[in-house]
């Protein structure tokens, strides 16, 4: 698993056009170049806490930006959101909702389990790159990264 | 021992000088003594007691028998003898006299008592003086003596024809005789004395007993007998009044001379009258009096005897009875025997029109209507046979006459009236005209209401009594539960009942709960007189008397058997009704789960196209034939209509879907922000916008601005071929609702289409001409009814449109600021 060393950001999502485009607009805007795109909850919950395929991970090897769709197999966008926020080794690291979900529910239910951004895709792909690009820019660079301390190792 | 120069030998000492001394002592002494008195001086007392006392000049007289001892001493004893005898003789006497004290003349013995110690102590003085010479003494003895003997001498003499009269032995044998035929008789006659003794106390009682004063006196008006009834009623006693005169003791006033009355009295043998009497306190009082004459066993008159009562009393029981007549509510007739009219009072006369001198002593038919009046004499004898006191005429209608001719009913009750005339009936007669009146009445209410009752034919209406047995019965309750009244009447309640309910002991359990309640609603099977069931709704209702006893029951039911089949079938299709909610609940969460589908899923496919679309217009579009690149462009712009058509679907849906959240919000503050909103044709273009003061609203904020969105977009879109675009919002109030309105003067449509505007994908214009999903105004009328209120449009074809909307009564609305009209709305 070589990619996974240098794993800036990680995409979640089922949906193969999604994610092309997704992956299209973040290497057009040149923000990151270590993407993992997994497909299911349950893949992105291994690779965040180095179990199953991703075992032989080192923890201390975070991303910086987890991508999260909601409508996933296995395990949904929400399920994996809760998991990653109420773990201490993971829960510093920010997380964003992509969903085409406009719906209320899903948004406070989100927030309320601490995601970091939620935003819902234009169904316009010009304005979607230009979402993904601004993202990109601000988490990758603008933001400062939280800091070692942040992350409780066992 | 007798001496010479004694004084007593002067003295005579004869026989008959002594007599003759005795004569002229009796003469002289006195003078004698007067003399010496006069002649000597303060002494003379003394002297005389000293000359009686002493032997003075005179001498012994036993010198008269020259003191021959044979001779004195003969003296000496034979005086002494008698002295002594004479003494004891009147012990004897007095003895006597002590012992038969029955003796008659006893004071004559004690007399001859006195006369014999006199003659005693003057032989004792015989015996003294043959020694002393006392003989004045003597001579006053002596002359005591005579005294004595003189006296019993003529008294003896007076009392002889007396003494003759004393009945000798033969008479007293005679006596004796008759004297024990008398003692038994009389021992007879005390045993009859002492029977008629108690009669005559009995007597004596029941005189006493009775209240009149009863006086006995003889002719001479002398009182003899006076009972305890005439000490209450004068004040005397008894003891102090027998003997007295009756008149004069009672200062009687008469009616008429008391010679006329005597006369009459003995004439006729009694009298009867008022006489006016006066009291031991001087009170005077009216009585009526009545005189006896009283006849001895030979029928001689002996006296009289009075007996008086008082009439003051009876004059205020008179009155007492008068005022009890007159005080009475009813008119009252006292008839005698014979049916005349012997009293009447004042309401007899109101009543019947007569004065009272009219009526008495006439007959009491009189008063009797004519055709009644053989029959009422008829009657009225058949009372007097056997006077009780009674209602009369019962169970028939008795009427009465006036004078006047009219009649009226009456109700009479008559009792006897014992008096000294005889027995009276009295009447008592009540106009009962009101009364009969209000009976009719009530009769007839009564009989109405019995029809009323029994006119109802859908309701069983049944009285019971307190033990639920049935007492009446109407048509009704015929029709209902198929008995006639004649099986019925008498029938307990529980008939009626299944015979579930009565082993339950249901019937009883709600009389027992009407009783205590006053009513009680019940509702069952109840069952026919042919077994058939129904469902019977019902009240029982508790009848009380005026004393609060419980009389009975009134049952009223209602056969509600069709009734109770159409609310099963309601409840059936309530309970369908339920279901179909339940399915209807379930569909909407599937549609729910459908609209997330579709927001999800639907989207994610037209993200796909334009994304890559717009790749390869982006990234490839210099490989490409112009004609490629325009195709690709309709593909872009199908693609967002698209997602413009899954967004406004899924609006619509979500406002179906979410509850209304109302809070009180500027409604001008929310027009202004959706302005902000608008797509940037809004800005860009020159459009006049008029917006009037809107007042607060309680609405849900996000869905108003929901309308506010769609009715301004659509308000920027029609009028943008208009050269001087004008958008107004405004509101007025009209009838308590407050209607907004927002106008543009935009290309409007043909009101003929106005009912298609608000159908869902209904659109009047050509997509080309105006882009549009038709789903706006669906959404926008579906905001407003959720709000309670409506939406309608005016609108001609180049001439603008006109939306206006309520959104519920404007008490839903704050109270200010309130719009003004708006004129030319």
């Amino acid at each position: 698993m070589h990619e996974t060393e240098t794993v800036e950001i990680l995409l979640v999502e089922d949906n193969p056009a999604d994610a092309e485009l997704a992956l299209h607009a973040l290497k057009k805007s040149k923000v990151a170049n270590h993407i993992l795109h997994v497909r299911d909850g349950a893949e992105a919950l291994d690779f965040m806490f180095c179990r199953g395929a991703y075992c032989g991970r080192s923890e201390e090897n975070r991303p910086v930006l987890v991508l999260l769709d909601l409508k996933l197999p296995k395990l949904d966008g929400l399920q994996v959101l809760k998991q990653i926020k109420s773990d201490p080794r993971t829960q510093a690291i920010p997380v964003i909702l992509m969903t085409s979900s406009k719906e209320e529910s899903d948004m406070a239910a989100g927030y309320r389990l601490g995601v970091n951004s939620y935003i819902q895709k234009p169904v316009n792909f010009g304005e979607f790159q230009e979402v993904v690009r601004q993202l990109g820019m601000y988490w990758l660079l603008v933001n400062t990264k939280p800091p070692a301390a942040a992350f409780q190792t066992r | 021992m007798v001496r010479t120069d004694d004084p007593y030998w002067r003295c005579v000492p004869a026989d008959g000088y002594a007599r003759a001394a005795y004569n002229s002592e009796w003469r002289t002494g006195a003078g004698i003594v007067c003399v010496g008195d006069v002649r000597r001086d303060e002494r003379v007392g003394m002297d005389f007691l000293r000359q009686v006392f002493g032997a003075g000049e005179f001498m012994p007289h036993g010198y008269c028998y020259m003191w021959n001892p044979g001779l004195v001493w003969l003296h000496v004893l034979s005086d002494s003898l008698i002295a002594l005898s004479y003494f004891t003789i009147p012990f004897t006497l007095l003895w006597f006299v002590r012992k038969r004290r029955d003796l008659p003349f006893s004071w004559i013995f004690v007399l001859f008592g006195a006369f014999i110690v006199a003659c005693g102590a003057t032989h004792v003085m015989e015996v003294w003086n043959l020694w002393h010479a006392q003989y004045w003494l003597a001579g006053g003895l002596k002359a005591v003596t005579a005294l004595a003997s003189v006296a019993t001498a003529i008294l003896l003499a007076r009392l002889m024809p007396q003494a003759l009269d004393l009945p000798n032995i033969s008479d007293w044998t005679r006596a004796n005789v008759a004297l024990e035929s008398e003692i038994h008789e009389r021992r007879e006659l005390e045993i009859d004395l002492r029977m008629s003794d108690g009669r005559f106390r009995e007597q004596a009682e029941l005189l006493d007993l009775t209240h009149d004063a009863i006086i006995v006196r003889d002719l001479r008006d002398e009182i003899t007998y006076w009972n305890r009834g005439a000490e209450e009623l004068y004040g005397w006693r008894a003891e102090e009044i027998l003997g007295k005169l009756t008149h004069e003791l009672f200062q009687t006033v008469f009616p008429k001379p008391l010679v006329e009355i005597e006369a009459e009295t003995l004439g006729k043998g009694f009298w009867e009258g008022e006489l006016i009497h006066h009291r031991r306190d001087g009170s005077a009082v009216t009585v009526s009096s009545r005189w006896v004459l009283r006849r001895d066993a030979q029928g001689e008159p002996g006296g009289i005897l009075e007996s008086n009562r008082d009439r003051t009393q009876h004059q205020q029981e008179e009155e007492k009875f008068r005022n009890l007549l007159e005080s009475g509510p009813d008119a009252m007739v006292i008839v005698n025997k014979r049916g005349q009219i012997q009293l009447i009072n004042a309401q007899t006369e109101k009543l019947f029109g007569y004065s009272r001198e009219e009526l008495i002593g006439m007959r009491v038919e009189i008063l009797v209507p004519q055709r009644f009046q053989g029959q009422h004499s008829g009657h009225r004898e058949e009372y007097a046979q056997s006077p009780q006191p009674r209602s009369m005429g019962a169970g028939l209608d008795l009427y009465g006459r006036r004078k006047d001719g009219s009649e009226f009913p009456v109700e009479i009750s008559s009792s006897p009236l014992e008096t000294s005339e005889g027995t009276l009936v009295s009447s008592a007669i009540r106009d009962v005209t009101q009364r009969k009146k209000l009976a009719e009445e009530f009769l007839e209410h009564e009989m109405r209401f019995r029809m009323l009752i029994d006119a109802v034919q859908d309701y069983a209406i049944v009285s019971l009594d307190a033990g639920g047995l049935v007492t009446t019965w109407n048509t009704g309750a015929q029709r209902l539960k198929g008995y006639n009244s004649e099986e019925i009447i008498g029938q307990h309640v529980s008939r009626f009942y299944s015979r579930g309910d009565i082993e339950e002991g249901k019937p009883e359990k709600k009389l027992a709960e009407a009783t205590a309640s006053g009513r009680v609603e019940d509702q069952g099977w109840r069952v026919r007189k042919d077994g058939s069931r129904f469902w019977s709704e019902g009240v029982t209702t508790a009848l009380r008397g005026q004393g609060g006893e419980l009389i009975g029951f009134v049952k009223i039911d209602k056969d509600i058997s069709s009734r109770r089949a159409s609310e099963e079938q309601i409840q059936k299709l309530n309970a369908e009704l339920m279901q179909r909610v339940d399915e209807l609940a379930g569909a909407n969460r599937e549609l729910e789960s459908f609209s997330y589908s579709v927001s999800h899923d639907l989207r994610a496919p037209l993200r796909h196209m334009d994304g890559f679309a717009r790749i390869l217009r982006e990234e490839y579009s210099g490989a490409m034939p112009v004609e490629a690149i325009r195709y690709l462009d309709r593909i872009l712009t199908a693609a967002t209509h698209m997602g413009q058509l899954v967004d406004d679907l899924l609006n619509l849906a979500r406002i179906g879907r979410t509850e209304l959240k109302r809070e009180k919000r500027q409604i001008a503050g929310l027009v202004k922000q959706v302005m902000a909103e608008l797509p940037a044709e809004a800005q860009e273009r020159s459009i006049e916008w008029r917006i009037e003061p809107l007042p607060e609203m309680n609405c849900d904020p996000g869905l108003v601005k929901l309308v506010f969105a769609n009715l301004l977009a659509n308000a920027v879109k029609f009028t943008r071929n208009q050269a001087s675009a004008l958008i107004e919002v405004g509101s007025r109030v009209t009838d308590g609702q407050l209607t907004i309105f927002v106008r543009d003067n935009g290309v409007g449509f043909d009101p003929q289409y106005a009912d298609k505007l608000f159908g869902v994908f209904q659109r009047l214009h050509r997509q080309e001409d105006f882009e549009g999903t038709g789903i706006g105004l669906v959404t926008v009328q579906r905001i407003v009814r959720r709000h309670g209120g409506e939406i309608w449009v005016k609108s001609q074809v180049d001439a603008g449109a006109t939306f206006f909307f309520t959104l519920g009564p404007l008490s839903q609305s704050s109270d200010e600021p309130r719009t003004k009209e708006i004129e030319h709305a």
